[in-house]
């Protein structure tokens, strides 16, 4: 498996743990398309929140290696952007740490 | 702040819980003020909101009203006293709307202010019945607001002027503003209930595509903002009187979310509008 399926991995399974928490009407949909950063979000404040932790978790247990999503404003500000951006960016991000 | 249809009967029981205690902090208006000043008195400032809201009408004298959201029933007295409005407030409070009809029953003013539970996202009010529709804060609260436009439409009279105020987003939030502010909206949501604020582009295309015209917008944050350290003062100062009502914690929560909205407010991300709208008299 290469790293950017990894990757992909890891965020559909913190999507995963996190749609567990959610009641059913509020789940985010399991697809690398589903909106996460701009004002077409499907998640709130607060399920975006546990979404982050999620994912930096997921990627810790993947890559032995703790990123701090929450601080990376150059993706965070985005005006819009999918699952498959935050996973592009992380993609990247592990490649800057030679993972 | 953003918000789920199912929440909406959460919301009424909010505000069944927080009744008493909010009086001794907002005074007997549950909403901002207009501040001429900001060491203007928190009451005439409330009492401002409601001229300035009036002038965009303007309101004729002896209309008719349906007040939503309507509180403990404030505005639609001074509408009565002020222009012999004859108003229908409604609530999905039931507290809210015992105490309203409790102050037109002391006031000798149950013939012409009347007051029920009653969800406008979910209503039997005839069409074509109001000549003003007056929503004073309680937008931000209804996760339709497509619907609630289409519904103030309908239950206008020809030529019936919507008049509403409430806060706004004036940009919209990046996912780093919510993921860094996340503790400060849900705060908020604590306090005031869940919320989902809009922009006034959106209230402008909700209001257009409902079929009303002649809309019109002002922002008046900066004569909002004053209220958040009046209510401040109102907790310190009546703080063992708002715990007894409240508990302690709904009292931090309450001073915390004063701070938070001031902050969220001077930082361009939350701001206070006005609107005003007309139903064509063709309709």
């Amino acid at each position: 498996m290469t790293r950017r399926e990894q990757v992909n991995e890891a965020i559909l399974a913190a999507v995963d743990v996190l749609n567990e928490r959610l009641p059913e009407d509020e789940r985010v949909a399991r697809d690398l398309g589903t909106e996460v950063l701009g004002p077409s979000r499907s998640v709130d404040s607060l399920g975006l929140v546990e979404l982050v932790i999620e994912i930096e978790m997921a990627i810790r247990d993947r890559f032995d290696v703790n990123l701090n999503l929450a601080n990376e404003s150059a993706l965070l500000t985005r005006p819009e952007g999918t699952i498959e951006t935050v996973a592009n960016y992380i993609d990247g991000m592990l490649e800057n740490l030679g993972k | 702040m953003d918000y789920d249809r199912k929440s909406l009967s959460e919301v009424g029981s909010h505000y069944d819980s927080i009744t008493d205690g909010w009086r001794l902090i907002l005074g007997n208006n549950f909403h901002f003020g207009y501040f001429e000043r900001p060491e203007q008195d928190l009451d005439s400032a409330t009492r401002n909101l409601i001229i300035e809201l009036e002038k965009l009408g303007p309101v004729p004298p002896g209309s008719s009203v349906l007040d939503v959201g309507c509180g403990i029933g404030e505005p639609a007295q001074i509408l009565h006293e002020s222009l012999q409005c004859r108003v229908t407030g409604i609530s999905i409070s039931q507290r809210g709307i015992e105490l309203a009809r409790q102050m037109a029953h002391r006031k000798g003013l149950s013939g012409v202010l009347n007051f029920e539970v009653v969800d406008i996202l979910n209503n039997r009010i005839p069409s074509d019945t109001y000549d003003i529709a007056w929503v004073m804060e309680s937008s931000h609260l209804m996760p339709d607001k497509l619907h609630l436009t289409r519904e103030l439409f309908r239950i206008l009279k020809p030529d019936g002027k919507l008049l509403l105020c409430d806060m706004v987003r004036r940009r919209d939030l990046t996912a780093f503003d919510l993921i860094q502010r996340a503790d400060q909206f849900a705060a908020i949501d604590r306090t005031f209930g869940k919320a989902k604020t809009e922009s006034p582009t959106f209230y402008r295309e909700a209001l257009q595509s409902a079929g009303f015209g002649a809309i019109e917008f002002r922002d008046i944050t900066e004569q909002a903002v004053p209220t958040l350290a009046a209510w401040r003062r109102n907790l310190e100062a009546r703080r063992d009187e708002v715990i007894a009502r409240l508990s302690e914690p709904r009292m931090r929560d309450y001073r915390d979310s004063c701070d938070h909205l001031e902050d969220l407010m001077q930082s361009g991300i939350l701001g206070y509008g006005l609107f005003g709208a007309a139903k064509p008299l063709s309709a």
